[in-house]
């Protein structure tokens, strides 16, 4: 057995891609008694850096978030951009398009997530700039997107 | 309207991906998350599940492997057979997440509430796996929430309170 890529106790998120994020965060919270979250939209390329498929991209999306426990419940409406995010909703409809581990150290996951045949899908960086986002083509091989979520030391 | 009750904490412990091989799929977690490959856990039929498929007695088996990745349960899941919400989910999707799970204490006032709010069962069945004494070990229920929640939710009673949570 190998040592862990990716460790197992870091699952921290569930995201679900929807047509409406505003729409769907207020069905959350009236059937399980949740506050209403604040609507977060991420910026364009200039600030969040976005790469899509290794070229500089325009999509964005806004963002709901829930906390469940170990697990938070992310709701992502995505703009018209071709995105990881866009692609899946176009395929599939809405539903659940990544689970998130957090990492200390994109670069060296990624590497190491090549050498396994998991590549990198898309990537950018938090509204705040205060950490990356990373999400895998890992869905042939587990059945679900990875994305890795790393927040920057200071 | 008011909530869903029952729910407790709100806490979801389970993610679950309908796979069409389990065992391939379970090499691969296995290789990248460093975890033992566990004994693959294969669910029997209505004789002993009670289970139904939208209302219905259904014979559907699943073919399971199950770790704990934290405080939460990541289950990989084949069926074995029609006539049942997983088989359709991998039918239409192939493989990928197909619910999350909520652990209730009394699924029966807990899938009236979720009724309550349209969102009927569409599939339960009990744990496969007596007590001693003949018992179930628990049962677990879907609920028809994919259009407005954006994917199945689950609750899952054990029970035995002392178990090793599924």
């Amino acid at each position: 057995m190998n040592a862990p890529i990716l460790k197992p106790e870091a699952l921290c998120q569930v995201g679900f891609v929807v047509h409406d994020v505003e729409a769907t965060a207020k069905k959350y919270a009236a059937a399980f008694g949740l506050p209403m979250p604040k609507i977060i939209e991420t910026p364009g390329y200039e600030k969040a850096k976005t790469i899509v498929d290794g070229k500089p991209s325009e999509a964005t999306a806004k963002l709901a978030f829930f906390q469940t426990g170990q697990l938070v419940v992310e709701l992502i409406q995505p703009n018209k951009e071709p995105s990881a995010w866009r692609n899946h909703l176009d395929e599939h409809g809405e539903g659940v398009h990544h689970i998130a581990f957090r990492v200390p150290d994109t670069k060296a996951t990624e590497a190491a997530l090549v050498k396994e045949g998991i590549k990198t899908d898309q990537q950018g960086l938090f509204v705040d700039g205060s950490g990356m986002y990373t999400y895998l083509d890992s869905a042939p091989q587990l059945g679900v997107v990875i994305e890795l979520l790393e927040t920057f030391k200071r | 309207m008011e909530p869903i009750n029952g729910l407790g904490d709100k806490v979801l412990c389970q993610v679950c991906i309908v796979v069409d091989d389990a065992d391939k799929f379970a090499k691969r977690y296995s290789e990248i998350f460093g975890v033992p490959i566990p004994e693959a856990h294969v669910t029997d039929g209505f004789s002993e599940t009670q289970a139904t498929y939208y209302g219905k007695p259904t014979e559907a088996k699943a073919r399971i492997y199950h770790w704990h990745f934290g405080s939460v349960g990541v289950e990989l899941l084949q069926p074995l057979g029609p006539g049942s919400v997983w088989q359709d989910w991998l039918d239409e999707h192939g493989p990928s997440v197909h619910h999350v799970a909520f652990r209730v204490k009394d699924t029966e006032g807990v899938a009236k509430e979720f009724a309550r709010f349209g969102y009927p069962v569409t599939q339960q069945g009990f744990f496969t796996g007596r007590f001693d004494n003949g018992g179930h070990t628990g049962v677990y229920t879907y609920l028809d929430t994919i259009k407005d929640l954006g994917t199945t939710f689950e609750l899952l009673e054990n029970y035995d309170p002392k178990a090793e949570p599924r």
